[in-house]
């Protein structure tokens, strides 16, 4: 069973994701709704897989990936925004995610982003 | 195994230069063996050719010897002599007889082999046979060398009578090792010649068959230099490899030569290629892109999104001086080697005509408004997440309203005004996204947008926010259209219903059309056009329809009301001029007939003015003039379903623009329906169409099951 964090300041969001269909290998171990609440539930929670907003309140997301990264260096990490601003995903990736999903999503667009993920 | 695994193809001329090797050894070791043979048979001969010396030296010796002795002399050198010549011809032949050691023309000490051949072995038998008893007298002479005359005389008959016999024996000792070493010098030459010419021989083999092989790899490479050549030339895409560096490969497409320019692109760089086209920042971002790409951490499958290039509008010079306007795609793909990344493979795809055609299609759907597909996701969607999503949003868009309507912010406090504006209509979009609700997430992009330009602006003044303003509005105005739809659709919700089993089922509960929705909308549409209206209302009958043509039907009957207000219903003066009573009336009917169930929207205003469709057309460019004069009095009423026609002077919210006519026809024709229209200019225009009984029956079996 993978652990799961989501980290988003929307509850929609936080729900869809956590409410896919056919996530069977995933038990959400924990959720956040900004960088600074995301370090402390990932120090708690130590997930292997983690989705995360870039726009959010307190801390964004370019600035938890890279703390992420190293506090969780085994976690897999996955950007999930809209493509509003290309460069601050880059950004965020070489900063230690593994990749990019674009909102809107459907459950399978989720599913796929996270199978791809897991694989080495 | 390790042979082939470690060989390949290359195995065929390792073989062959191990089979030269090993025959060249060969021969050389046979070559060593035989020559040394040959030179201790020459040492033979030698040796023998020294016996014939030897056994007429003795006699001499012994002759002078008595010689002088007779004259008186002391005869002592040649007494020596004959001692050392007949003691070395002794030692020599017992030597060759059973083998020994004996010594060289320079004194030295050499073994010699026993002779071999029977020739050999018969001769020096016979000489040991002879030169036995003369051996026997020398010794008695040489131990009585004072007193031997008689003995002295003796010794010089015997050796006289058997001096031919030993010289001829000698002689045929060395003749038959003379014959001995030519044989072996012979067989040394036959092997030096066939091992010359097998050598030969596998080197010519080495050389055919390589050649040979050469000649077939070169073509099979030439092949494929060519399938690639041709592929290179003849592929619409332009194609080109870049290195960790970002630095072109040697080998790109001709079409890379086609979009950029005939210039040589090899060692070029990336940048240098886009050098004008794709500039600061978004320049960077590529570059960046592709460093991801080149990173084994990222999974190229999702980053694909990211790709700052996937379509860009660039000016490219052209061969007559002038620039043209295209869009280009690139591509990026990894290629591994050995299981690491080597290069980024770029695809670049001149896009324009696909760009064009979108948006014109574009263009076409944004006319045609909500379409069914919308208010379908609307009708699916669970009423209270919906009113919680528009009611939020509401909430977030007033709050932005305020926040750009606070004077009070300081122009350095623009920034974070934006900041905050952002960040909320960022959280709208992607809510909107999640629910499906394309309308509003594209709304909020733009929106997001246009906060992005002013973010980039510098010296930014408060009259800079004004635009926002009215987008804002725009914006509300869509939520305001979404909750006035939501609540029209939330009457046709499924609800869940205990059945007597007890089992919890969903069922459809039958419900006429919702007309509270209709009329009020119908009355904000005539207050926001200046005219006055009533709308009857009987739609009982629409108890049959199902859950999902009540939509059809509902979103239809919106639609022919909207229109009917818009265009049927004239002003109030209007209508006074023409003797008709100020306030228009608007008749929406649902009845079963005979063949189905007819649904009407009847209003008594001006009617279809053909005349003005007709111009209508023409100038949307729809038809030409002799078609329009050809179409019979239906086929011009018919117009007003088409996509992108409207009568309407100036485009608003509710006609002209907004949800076409065209949608009434869409929905009809999904229940497979028939549209009629009975007009008579200005007097009325009643628009209606038939569900026949089939699709009816079906939807009662269907809820049935």
């Amino acid at each position: 069973m993978k652990r799961l964090m989501i980290v988003d300041d929307s509850m929609v969001i936080r729900r869809r994701i956590s409410r896919t269909h056919g996530l069977d290998g995933y038990a959400v171990v924990g959720t956040a709704e900004d960088g600074i609440n995301a370090i402390e539930v990932a120090r708690e929670t130590q997930p292997d897989m983690i989705t995360i907003d870039l726009t959010m309140p307190n801390m964004d997301g370019p600035e938890a990936i890279p703390v992420l990264a190293s506090l969780c260096p085994q976690a897999r990490i996955l950007v999930v925004s809209a493509l509003s601003d290309k460069a601050t995903a880059i950004g965020a990736l070489a900063s230690g995610a593994h990749g990019f999903l674009c909102k809107p999503f459907t459950d399978q667009e989720l599913r796929d982003a996270l199978l791809e993920l897991a694989q080495d | 195994m390790f042979f082939a695994r470690n060989f390949g193809k290359y195995r065929a001329i390792v073989i062959s230069v191990a089979m030269f090797i090993i025959l060249d050894l060969g021969v050389l070791g046979l070559n060593f063996y035989i020559s040394s043979q040959i030179a201790s048979d020459a040492v033979n001969v030698n040796l023998a050719g020294r016996q014939r010396m030897l056994s007429q030296k003795s006699v001499k010796a012994l002759l002078d010897y008595q010689n002088d002795l007779a004259q008186g002399a002391s005869g002592a050198d040649a007494y020596q002599e004959m001692l050392s010549s007949v003691a070395l011809f002794d030692r020599t032949l017992q030597a060759f007889h059973s083998g020994g050691y004996t010594s060289d023309a320079t004194g030295q000490e050499i073994f010699l082999a026993a002779v071999e051949t029977p020739i050999s072995i018969a001769v020096v038998e016979e000489s040991l046979a002879i030169w036995k008893p003369i051996r026997r007298d020398f010794s008695r002479l040489e131990r009585e060398s004072n007193s031997g005359r008689p003995l002295l005389s003796h010794l010089v008959d015997i050796a006289k009578q058997n001096n031919l016999t030993l010289l001829k024996l000698m002689n045929d000792l060395t003749n038959d090792l003379e014959s001995v070493a030519k044989q072996k010098s012979d067989t040394l030459r036959w092997i030096q010649a066939s091992a010359i010419t097998l050598a030969i021989l596998n080197f010519f083999l080495i050389l055919f068959h390589f050649i040979g092989q050469l000649r077939s790899s070169d073509a099979v490479a030439e092949f494929a230099r060519k399938e690639t050549q041709e592929i290179l030339l003849t592929v619409r895409e332009g194609l080109l490899l870049l290195d960790s560096n970002l630095i072109i490969g040697s080998q790109y497409s001709e079409s890379v030569k086609a979009i950029f320019g005939d210039r040589d692109f090899a060692g070029m760089s990336f940048r240098s290629l886009l050098h004008n086209l794709v500039v600061g920042q978004d320049m960077t971002t590529t570059e960046e892109y592709i460093k991801l790409l080149l990173n084994e951490q990222v999974k190229e499958n999702l980053i694909g999104s990211l790709n700052p290039l996937s379509d860009v509008e660039v000016s490219l010079p052209q061969a007559n001086g002038g620039y043209a306007v295209k869009h280009l795609s690139f591509r990026f793909n990894r290629t591994i080697e050995d299981g690491k990344i080597s290069h980024i493979l770029v695809t670049v795809l001149d896009i324009t005509e696909t760009v064009a055609l979108r948006q014109s299609l574009e263009a076409a759907r944004n006319q045609q408004g909500l379409h069914t597909d919308a208010l379908k996701k609307l009708a699916h969607l669970d009423s209270t997440t919906l009113s919680a999503f528009l009611s939020r949003t509401e909430q977030d868009l007033h709050a932005i309203n305020d926040t750009l309507k606070d004077e009070a912010a300081e122009p350095q406090g623009y920034n974070a005004k934006l900041q905050n504006c952002l960040r909320i209509v960022h959280r709208v979009k992607g809510d909107a996204g999640a629910l499906d609700l394309l309308q509003i997430a594209t709304a909020a992009h733009h929106f997001e947008d246009q906060l992005q330009i002013l973010q980039k602006t510098e010296g930014l003044q408060g009259s800079d926010f004004l635009p926002l303003t009215l987008s804002l509005n725009d914006f509300l105005q869509l939520i305001a259209e979404l909750r006035e739809i939501s609540d029209l659709l939330q009457n046709l919700q499924p609800v869940q219903v205990v059945a007597e089993s007890g089992a919890v089922t969903t069922e459809q509960i039958p419900l006429p059309l919702d007309e509270q929705p209709i009329m009020r909308l119908a009355k904000r549409i005539a207050q926001e056009n200046d005219k006055a209206i009533s709308v009857t209302f009987d739609a009982e009958e629409a108890a049959v329809l199902s859950a999902e043509q009540r939509i059809l039907v509902q979103a239809s009957v919106i639609q022919l009301v909207r229109n009917a207000v818009v265009h049927g219903v004239e002003s109030a003066e209007v209508r006074l001029l023409a003797g008709k009573p100020p306030t228009g009336t608007i008749d929406v009917r649902v009845s079963l007939e005979a063949d189905g169930l007819r649904v009407s929207v009847r209003d008594d205003g001006q009617g279809l003015n053909l005349k003005r469709l007709r111009e209508q057309a023409e100038a949307k460019g729809l038809y030409s003039r002799e078609v329009l004069d050809g179409f019979s009095r239906t086929r011009v009423m018919g117009l007003i379903f088409e996509p992108g026609f409207s009568t309407a002077a100036e485009a608003n919210e509710h006609a002209g623009r907004g949800i076409g006519m065209d949608l009434v026809r869409t929905n009809v024709n999904k229940m497979k329906g028939r549209i009629r229209i009975s007009n008579q200019p200005r007097r009325y225009c009643e628009i209606s169409f038939l569900i026949p009984t089939s699709q009816l029956e079906d939807s009662l079996v269907a809820e049935a099951v």
